[in-house]
């Protein structure tokens, strides 16, 4: 009894009902992914439209770079380089468990030439809340080295989310 | 019969949907007046990045965001106002295509929002473009509310605690609710104010979703919400809201909340903490 009335219903719906039925299905079905993907920590709940903000503090995430060939791994001044070709290469450090790509350590060295040839230590570090006392502490989410093998070529290894990762990369400057 | 007729009325005041303003003109523009408020609130926040603008981005976002400007006041013009809707949306696409990965929150609900007006030849007189605004709304404020849950801080307070010590001037509201010692374990208090936000958002969410369109419950709706934008120090959003509740309620929005909206727009480029500071110093 109740089928024909649907499908009498469904018959008088226009396009235009349909688009509207999608875009909240497609909306409702983004924002379970988004839940699925901040309950296993992948991303920051702040971002990519999951509705997350004032959750938690904002992670912040920031890069700090070492210079690896010294003993004492002096940090290099965050004024004497440019990283937002390096940020923009890894989706501005969004996606938590990605590790550094190949493309932005060639990116970075092309905008810094001054760092070629210096071994270097890559470091995320973003805002950690945490509830023993409540605060949000800075702490180290993603490291990667670069080792010099010759003039133009570099191999890296990095770790991030307990998933270790390297590469080598050829550059050309 | 007499104890029967003073509250029904009372009830009904509480549940009567919200009354659609009457004349037709009259709804258009306000209808209209609310959807141009949710874009003003989109191009005043592009327009506060411009503080952190050098020439070597180029005169693509000063060009963009004075034509976002621009076609505001267009959006009240019923001849144009869809025109003037498309030429926004488009304006913001490369905004969106560049920023995507930190592109706010609020600005995705824009996203969600504004261009599907473009699907109706008259949005303003579109009762399936208020509903598809209010079940967005209500999705939205339950997704807000699973966040949440899912991660635990407003449950047991330690969120509210947080802000209390380490948050901005507004968001420093709650702190003289506890002693220092909430840090370590929060107090009855701030899980109070925690739940209490939980408590909220799944009940609007859920009224939203059922349809109930009472004025009272707009009204309360945006008391919340201008309290919630006055104590996270983030405005925006919530003028966003507020004008999408106003398309879905079908009511438009009033000159005076319109006056009031843009005042704090103007006030939230440069943060309301800010301009408490200012004022008390």
């Amino acid at each position: 009894m109740s089928s024909p009335s649907i499908v009498a219903k469904l018959k008088k719906l226009s396009g235009i009902h349909f688009v509207i039925f999608g875009l909240l299905a497609i909306h409702t079905l983004w924002i379970f992914t988004h839940l699925n993907l901040v309950s296993r920590d992948l991303i920051n709940p702040w971002k990519l439209g999951g509705y997350g903000m004032y959750t938690k503090p904002a992670n912040r995430a920031r890069l700090r770079i070492f210079d690896v060939s010294t003993k004492t791994a002096e940090q290099i001044p965050r004024m004497t380089f440019r990283a937002n070709d390096f940020y923009e290469a890894n989706l501005r450090y969004i996606f938590r468990c990605r590790p550094m790509s190949k493309k932005s350590f060639l990116l970075f060295m092309r905008k810094n030439p001054h760092l070629t040839n210096i071994n270097l230590r890559f470091e995320i570090r973003e805002r950690e809340f945490q509830r023993q006392p409540i605060r949000a502490k800075w702490v180290t989410h993603s490291v990667a080295e670069i080792t010099w093998l010759d003039d133009t070529k570099f191999s890296y290894t990095g770790k991030v989310c307990d998933t270790q990762y390297s590469g080598e990369a050829e550059f050309k400057s | 019969m007499s104890a029967q007729t003073t509250v029904m009325p009372q009830i009904s005041q509480f549940l009567w949907p919200a009354e659609e303003t009457t004349s037709d003109g009259s709804r258009g523009r306000l209808n209209r007046l609310a959807l141009m408020t949710a874009m003003m609130s989109v191009a005043f926040e592009k327009a506060g990045r411009l503080s952190r603008y050098s020439i070597e981005d180029g005169f693509e976002p000063v060009i963009m965001i004075t034509g976002m400007l621009l076609m505001l006041p267009v959006v009240l013009i019923e001849k144009y106002s869809r025109i003037a809707v498309f030429v926004f949306c488009l304006l913001l696409i490369p905004t969106i295509y560049a920023d995507w990965t930190t592109y706010a929150n609020h600005s995705w609900l824009a996203v969600w929002t504004i261009p599907v007006a473009l699907l109706f030849v008259r949005y303003w007189d579109a009762p399936l473009y208020a509903d598809y605004i209010r079940i967005t709304l209500g999705v939205v404020m339950l997704g807000a509310f699973a966040q949440k849950v899912l991660i635990g801080t407003y449950w047991d307070g330690s969120y509210i605690a947080y802000l209390s010590y380490y948050g901005s001037t507004t968001e420093r509201l709650f702190q003289p609710l506890c002693s220092e010692a909430t840090l370590m374990a929060p107090c009855g208090w701030h899980r109070f104010v925690g739940i209490f936000i939980l408590g909220w958002q799944f009940v609007v969410g859920v009224l939203l979703l059922a349809g109930v369109r009472s004025t009272l419950f707009l009204v309360i709706e945006i008391t919340f919400l201008l309290g919630a934008g006055l104590y996270a120090d983030e405005m925006n959003f919530q003028v966003l809201n507020i004008a999408l509740l106003c398309v879905a309620f079908r009511v438009g929005m009033s000159h005076r909340l319109f006056v009031i909206l843009v005042a704090l727009l103007f006030i939230d480029m440069h943060g309301i903490g800010n301009f408490i500071d200012h004022v008390f110093t």
